[in-house]
């Protein structure tokens, strides 16, 4: 077994700790979007509204860095493009299917995500990553985790 | 097979591959640079979508409390969650990152049960040590995988 070097441990310790506080705010603003439901506005608006205030908040902040988006190639940008429009897109058949179908069929398949990323970047990514047997059945169990505390939150 | 269900099969597709386009993306753009692009890209996909559904006039009626919250969610949601998800991307990887992130129902089950007084189930019990359990798992492997993701 090669053991890992400092540096690989510090980034390790970055970027789990950094993905967690993203599931906070995810969470946190699932709670925040069900009030909102709840008020009777649209999630198409809902999305609008945060995503307007969300890029004018994230532009102030990161204004330095948005040089870098001129001089960076076409290939960055549309990827970077395409990872927007397929989370928009998502918020928008995701919803649509809750309206046509209902919440409660619809909602737990937001469990799928983390295995459909694990897919892709096994077919797309594997210069880049490899899955591993511990990360794939440790996948399974946090989209078993999340379906099934999806289901009880709507009551089924 | 029910609409709903392939919708929102093509949602758990799109949440998916929006972490898979983003790790090549930001490979060579800084992240905050990377997520301000995304974000600009997605919000004209949501404007079109209004368009096309007829929708448009909905977002002249919101009121200013409406407003404040969308403000807040955005702000949580983009600039502090978005942002740090694409970081942890670049450092850990989609396979690891990605079902760290997953988890997030677990916190917002844990805001509704302490802030909005809704009551354990026992299928949530299970739940949240099945994500617990998985992302042990992850979490273990690296501290024995031999190949580090690469940055």
């Amino acid at each position: 077994m090669k053991k890992i070097n400092r540096n690989d441990k510090t980034n390790l310790i970055i970027g789990y700790s950094i993905s967690l506080v993203a599931a906070m705010c995810y969470g946190t603003a699932s709670f925040l979007g069900k009030i909102l439901v709840n008020d009777s506005i649209t999630p198409i608006v809902t999305g609008i509204y945060a995503i307007f205030f969300g890029f004018i908040v994230l532009a102030i902040l990161v204004r330095k860095e948005i040089k870098s988006i001129a001089t960076t190639g076409f290939k960055p940008i549309m990827f970077m493009s395409l990872a927007g429009i397929a989370g928009s897109f998502a918020i928008t058949v995701f919803f649509w299917g809750v309206q046509l179908g209902s919440l409660t069929t619809v909602a737990p398949l937001i469990a799928l995500q983390a295995l459909v990323a694990m897919t892709l970047t096994h077919l797309f990514l594997q210069k880049l990553e490899r899955i591993t047997p511990r990360i794939f059945v440790g996948t399974i169990l946090v989209a078993v985790g999340i379906a099934l505390i999806i289901i009880t939150s709507n009551n089924i | 097979m029910n609409i709903g269900i392939l919708l929102g099969f093509l949602a758990a597709c799109g949440w998916g591959s929006a972490v898979v386009f983003a790790k090549v993306g930001l490979r060579s753009l800084p992240t905050g640079a990377g997520t301000l692009v995304s974000l600009w890209a997605g919000f004209i996909f949501l404007t079109i979508t209004i368009f096309c559904l007829n929708q448009q006039h909905d977002l002249l009626d919101v009121g200013v409390s409406s407003l404040f919250l969308m403000a807040l969610l955005g702000i949580i949601t983009y600039p502090i969650g978005r942002f740090c998800n694409y970081t942890g991307i670049t450092y850990i990887g989609v396979s690891r990152a990605t079902p760290i992130v997953a988890s997030n129902p677990l916190i917002a089950t844990v805001w509704a049960i302490t802030l909005g007084g809704e009551k354990i189930h026992f299928l949530t019990g299970i739940g949240t040590l099945a994500i617990i359990a998985g992302i042990s798992l992850i979490l273990s492997e690296s501290l024995h995988e031999k190949n580090q993701p690469k940055r």
